[in-house]
């Protein structure tokens, strides 16, 4: 017991923190392909087909929000005291897995972003690969940094939200959602099944379980933040809609998108880019979330606690596959977007559910 | 030993970020990261399509940056190429400048009067493909070809480009004169349930010897002196229309000097040319847009005159200021329209549509064809009822007309068939057919006075 508390004592997060990321990162992650893939079957409906997605979602989270509550173990620790060692770390192994494959497209989807929209010329792979220099350093780094990165970001996040929805809002034309309910249920349907593999928060909460000092209420402060995460997205899918009608499939990277019309920028040129880049940095850290909570799951299962190898492995095989993926990102989506997507949403929303069910375990002293 | 191998293990990372960065520091000096010198490279401002037999004519206007030691230093070039969609042109025009045109700074697209026989999104396809163009660009259809449009001198600015972009601004825009709209408004309208887009039509006339002043003719609304701040030239009173002038440049490779020049007010055209593209002995020209060109389904439908065009920015647009010329009682007025709001419904009412085109502003008288008193200008606010019974039904009479224009050449550009749809989606296609002659048109026209 012991030598759990010495191996989670720096590896802390705090309930505010996990907020804050259940906020901006789940919005940041969400703000660049997700609204023009919802549009795609879902015309004028992907609101409601991104409501679908964070209801069912919010329940997911809440189940994980809830089993943290019941106990201070970690969710490995109470895998182990349930199923024994064997099991336990095929399920970590299966989580290390989702979490890695959860990564790709979020990655993939910030290459082609910067690509297209902070270069004027059609660039190389080559700018980009400078972002697994920072990704190695932020994977091989513990919750409690995780943390700061999430209380730093967050500020950032709400400002340049703030200012990417003020210098929007010249532009909608609401009128455009009309008719309601004009999409048959089954396109809002296929919309939403097929883009929930961007849904995980609720196994990154499993992660974070014994990480953080649980108290009373913590569970709907958890819920909460997620469910005011999804209101931001659903609402920033709206505005975008509002902006662009009938043209938003074709909208891709929807934050760079929805702005352009401001009236300033006419004159003074491309000053929405301030906000972009800021908004960059929060996307940054929440794309690199996930490669760190599949450092964590590898850590956990090997026993192994030099991090630094283990994130430059995590890495070394994500470059290999950036460099194989380039130029395939529509293959990538399609699979992602098809059976795949599911099965990963499946596999996160039912480890939740399963976290409800295993013992608590002791609690620690 | 073992010291020295752990030693190194907890280096590794270290050494390792080291080695990327060395590797991207050796890739960033040799390749420049794709990045493109500037000196090397030239801008696009504006494109105009023209057809040419059967293929596109496309001409680029350029802005080519000079290396200066004394600041911004700029020259301005046209460079045209063919083929059989603007993807093509451009080819040609890369493989005649050595760079290939991006157009991220592309802010203006002029399409030639002789495209009216080809669809509209065949022209513009490419913009709505490529990743590069911003839908904020600015699309307007002009008379005669966009090739010479961008050629030709403007005193108003050392770049054509730039003078087309002062009379389709926002500001001009906001005082109903101009229906400027961009790549995303045509895009937006044409895939509406309606099909049908505008764009402004652009007539350029030869500057007079005199400084830039407004244009003669049997306008719409610019009987009386227009708000200064929508003025292109500032001072004189240019009366004499020399008739159209189609500036023809031998060749579209010019390349001139770039000295700026000021606005161009005041100035005369002779001097204006100075600096001006290289384009020296050339007529200057003025340009206006206060016609609108009309599309449905793609297909060029017709041209609005400055009545219909007025009414149909009143009724789109946001305003602050528009001039509306009135009659009364033997005199011309000009009225000023603050506050102004329009509004489109569609109601059914006993199994049949009403259209209703609601129209509310306050009056200010801005001139008037008599001479004035100090205590007639201090009453300027007390606007009588003849005046505004005139008023009204000047603007009664414009939106009329531009519903007549919609109804005759079946062209939705009030979006009464989006209406249709949007709000009474279930007889959307018991109705759709030939909706424009179905339906009544009511008039709500409120005008009052200031004060």
């Amino acid at each position: 017991m012991q030598a759990f508390v010495q191996s989670t004592g720096e590896n802390k997060i705090n309930v505010r923190q996990i907020c804050f990321i259940l906020i901006a990162f789940n919005v940041c992650g969400k703000l660049l392909l997700f609204p023009n893939n919802l549009s795609y079957y879902a015309g004028n409906g992907l609101w409601l087909a991104a409501l679908i997605d964070f209801a069912v979602h919010t329940l997911s989270v809440w189940a994980a929000a809830y089993a943290c509550s019941k106990s201070d173990k970690t969710f490995y620790q109470r895998l182990v005291i349930t199923f024994g060692k064997v099991p336990a770390k095929i399920i970590f192994s299966l989580l290390a897995l989702l979490f890695f494959a959860a990564a790709i497209v979020p990655i993939n989807e910030q290459k082609l972003y910067v690509q297209e929209i902070f270069y004027d010329t059609i660039p190389s792979l080559i700018p980009f690969l400078p972002f697994f220099i920072f990704s190695i350093y932020a994977v091989q780094k513990r919750f409690s940094n995780t943390g700061r990165a999430a209380d730093i970001c967050f500020p950032i996040f709400i400002a340049c939200f703030l200012a990417l929805i003020i210098s929007s809002f010249t532009e909608i034309n609401l009128s455009h959602l009309l008719p309601v309910f004009n999409e048959p249920i089954n396109n809002v349907l296929k919309s939403s099944l097929s883009n929930i593999f961007r849904f995980n928060e609720s196994a990154i909460l499993l992660a974070f379980m014994g990480h953080f000092k649980y108290k009373k209420g913590d569970c709907t402060k958890i819920t909460l933040s997620y469910a005011l995460g999804g209101v931001l997205v659903i609402f920033f899918c709206i505005l975008f809609y509002c902006v662009y009608a009938t043209l938003s499939p074709d909208q891709f990277f929807a934050v760079s998108k929805t702005s352009i019309f401001f009236s300033a920028i006419n004159v003074i040129g491309r000053i929405d880019f301030i906000v972009l880049y800021a908004l960059e940095i929060v996307m940054v850290f929440a794309v690199v979330l996930n490669l760190q909570l599949c450092r964590y799951c590898l850590e956990e299962i090997t026993g192994y606690k030099n991090s630094m190898v283990l994130s430059l492995a995590i890495n070394g095989v994500l470059i290999v596959l950036t460099v194989i993926l380039d130029h395939k990102f529509g293959e990538l989506q399609k699979l992602y977007g098809g059976v795949f997507g599911i099965i990963i949403f499946a596999a996160f929303t039912l480890l939740p559910a399963l976290s409800l069910t295993i013992k608590k375990g002791a609690k620690n002293k | 030993m073992k010291e020295k191998f752990y030693c190194l293990i907890k280096k590794l990372p270290s050494l390792v970020i080291c080695a990327i960065l060395a590797v991207l520091l050796f890739l960033f000096f040799v390749n420049d990261f794709g990045l493109v010198d500037i000196h090397k490279t030239s801008v696009v401002m504006s494109l105009g399509i023209d057809i040419d037999g059967e293929d596109l004519l496309v001409t680029a206007q350029i802005a080519v940056p000079q290396p200066s030691e004394n600041g911004e230093n700029t020259s301005f070039t046209e460079v045209s190429g063919k083929g059989a969609t603007v993807a093509d042109a451009l080819n040609e025009i890369n493989s005649k400048t050595g760079f290939y045109p991006k157009l991220l700074f592309c802010r203006l697209i002029l399409i030639g009067e002789d495209c009216k026989n080809k669809n509209l999104f065949e022209l513009l396809d490419y913009f709505y493909r490529n990743e590069y163009s911003q839908y904020s660009a600015l699309v307007a259809m002009c008379k005669g070809k966009a090739g010479d449009l961008l050629k030709k001198p403007t005193p108003m600015a050392n770049m054509t480009t730039l003078s087309i972009q002062r009379i389709l601004s926002e500001e001009l825009k906001k005082s109903a004169n101009v229906s400027t709209v961009n790549l995303k408004m045509i895009a937006q309208t044409h895939y509406s349930k309606s099909n049908a887009c505008y764009m402004p039509y652009i007539e350029s006339s030869a500057q007079g010897q005199a400084s830039g002043g407004e244009q003669s003719g049997e306008k719409f609304n610019s009987k009386q002196s227009q708000d200064s701040e929508n003025k292109q030239g500032s001072g004189g009173e240019s009366s004499s229309k020399q008739g159209e002038k189609n500036g023809k440049n031998g060749g579209g490779q010019e390349q001139g000097g770039s000295s700026k020049q000021d606005g161009g007010k005041g100035q005369s055209g002779s001097s204006s040319k100075q600096g001006g593209g290289g384009k020296q002995g050339e007529q200057a020209n003025e340009f206006t847009c206060r016609k609108t060109a009309a599309f449905s389904n793609g297909k060029f439908t017709g041209v609005l005159n400055e009545e219909q065009a007025f009414a149909l920015n009143l009724l789109k647009n946001d305003i602050r200021l528009a001039i509306v010329s009135a009659q009364s009682n033997g005199k011309d007025y000009a009225i000023g329209l603050r506050n102004s709001r329009g509004k489109e419904r569609l109601n059914l009412e006993n199994g049949a549509f009403t259209f209703s085109l609601t129209y509310s502003a306050k009056a200010r008288i801005q001139g008037v064809t008599e001479a004035s008193t100090p205590k007639k200008l201090a009453e300027n606010d007390v606007i009588t009822k003849d005046v505004i019974n005139a008023t009204s039904s000047a603007i009664k009479s414009a939106a009329q007309s531009l519903v007549e224009f919609c109804v005759k050449n079946n062209c939705d550009l009030l979006g009464v068939k989006d209406m249709l749809y949007k709000f009474y989606k279930n007889k959307f296609n018991v109705f759709e057919k030939d909706f424009l002659n179905k339906i009544n048109v009511a008039y709500d026209i409120k005008i009052s006075g200031a004060k």
